[in-house]
């Protein structure tokens, strides 16, 4: 499949290698890296580029903050290295179109893991567009790092993130962190991506909800890690998307006011 | 390009540019690799090597020098955390900790500074960009005379859009908006820039 080299979305590599794209476009484009390989050649290459300049002007620390980081270092554990299956998201929620019942006890919340994963995410965010790169570059043949294939299938949150006729909005989250919204009527789901969200309190779990039609909340899965998640198949005109904590397991209903709410405009 | 003779190892808070290519080794590459078996001592000849070129790139996007501190910090604790991620095929070890550096201290600056603060902050680099930093540890390298260099094959307005986006921290539609740029202008200005940048050093992810 050719690509028309002027549609906008390639001509976003430059603004990402500096870090100078919003979140929302940020998801986008970093779903179209994954089955554009000139564009993730092009941003390791302007990455290295960007990173020339940050080698002008070096500005020694403060001498106390040697020993401070050594000290935190020396009681900070490290992350274990990547396996094949290095997704940068898991996808906890709704592919089946089946919502998950408040006994669905695959979504109780391990802290440290989530943190581990979240930290994974955002590290494996920077990193999986390079080592695509790198394989062009060295002229292996390109391995995925999922056994599935040639291409790795895409997650339900990605096909929203890249559709079309995509929607989207950020709102602030209760507590901590920001949240995007995706709303793609053609794929007919729901996407959210979190970010900076903080891990819920041990018993706890983030829940997501749809509001239906008649103003009640309806389950809609489950927000485990920062990163995209899609919402599980929703009510036909569902006014807004919400979240809430919960126990563990979650809930039938919200027991706790929303930590965000974020309409959907009609359709 | 080679350090001249008698430079020797850098000193405590020094830095020296680490540039891939041929016969150039990756000290700072090397140093992850060991950290990322837990060598301690390997992580402070890193920190070592490469903490001023971290902090002067977190300082001149995050502008507050006690926040700075504080996201130099965080990058370091990010760096030996996930330390087992770098993988040497896809670039060099100082690429590698800029890249996550830069973004660090651009999440900083989008999370903490409301945008009337910012457009403050702007307004005093715009004086600052022609300075000679008189900062410990300005650098006249044949490194940096090669950025320099290269950077003079930008146009004006390229350099201008990329020292917006990359040192102040704008995204590319904040760029068009200060510039009064037409949406998506800055950032072809940007890529193509970063292009002419790419090809006059030469350089390899």
């Amino acid at each position: 499949m050719t690509e028309d080299r002027s549609q906008s979305v390639h001509t976003l590599t430059g603004a990402y290698a500096v870090d100078a794209v919003e979140a929302s476009e940020r998801d986008l484009f970093e779903v179209h890296m994954r089955d554009c390989v000139d564009c993730t050649h092009e941003v390791a290459g302007l990455r290295a580029a960007a990173t020339s300049l940050a080698a002008l002007r070096p500005v020694a620390p403060p001498a106390s903050l040697r020993a401070s980081v050594l000290a935190a270092v020396a009681v900070t554990r490290q992350l274990p290295p990547l396996t094949e299956s290095a997704s940068p998201s898991a996808e906890p929620s709704g592919d089946a179109g089946d919502l998950p019942g408040p006994s669905d006890s695959s979504e109780v919340v391990d802290l440290a893991a989530q943190a581990r994963t979240r930290r994974r995410s955002r590290v494996a965010r920077v990193l999986a567009p390079l080592l695509v790169a790198a394989a062009v570059a060295v002229g292996i043949a390109w391995h995925p790092w999922s056994p599935d294939g040639p291409t790795r299938p895409t997650t339900v949150a990605e096909q929203v993130i890249a559709a079309p006729d995509v929607r989207s909005s950020r709102v602030e989250v209760a507590g901590g962190g920001e949240a995007t919204v995706y709303v793609s009527r053609s794929v007919g789901r729901v996407a959210v991506v979190a970010e900076r969200v903080p891990p819920p309190p041990s018993g706890k779990t983030y829940q997501l909800w749809f509001e239906n039609a008649a103003g009640s909340m309806v389950p809609a899965g489950f927000m485990s890690e920062n990163g995209p998640v899609a919402l599980g198949v929703g009510p036909p005109d569902a006014k807004a998307v919400g979240m809430t904590l919960e126990p563990a397991g979650g809930s039938p209903a919200p027991t706790t006011a929303p930590l965000l709410l974020a309409p959907l405009a009609p359709a | 390009m080679s350090d001249s003779p008698g430079i020797g190892m850098p000193e405590r808070g020094a830095s020296r540019a680490e540039a891939a290519g041929p016969g150039r080794p990756d000290a700072a590459g090397e140093l992850l690799r060991r950290a990322a078996r837990g060598d301690e001592d390997a992580f402070a000849a890193l920190y070592d090597l490469v903490s001023a070129q971290v902090h002067g790139l977190v300082l001149r996007v995050v502008r507050d020098p006690a926040q700075a501190e504080e996201v130099t910090q965080e990058c370091f604790l990010d760096l030996w955390r996930s330390a087992t991620r770098f993988d040497p095929a896809t670039g060099t070890g100082i690429g590698w900790i800029l890249s996550i550096s830069h973004r660090r201290a651009v999440d900083r600056v989008r999370s903490a500074q409301a945008a009337t603060d910012r457009d403050a902050v702007w307004a005093r680099t715009t004086h600052e960009v022609d300075h000679d930093s008189t900062v410990e540890g300005a650098v006249s390298s044949l490194e940096a005379e090669r950025v320099r260099a290269a950077l003079g094959t930008l146009t004006a307005a390229q350099r201008e859009s990329i020292e917006l986006a990359y040192f102040g921290g704008y995204s590319h539609t904040e760029v068009a908006g200060l510039l009064d740029l037409p949406l998506g202008t800055a950032k072809t200005r940007i890529r193509d820039g970063l292009i002419r940048l790419r090809d006059a050093l030469g350089v390899e992810p």
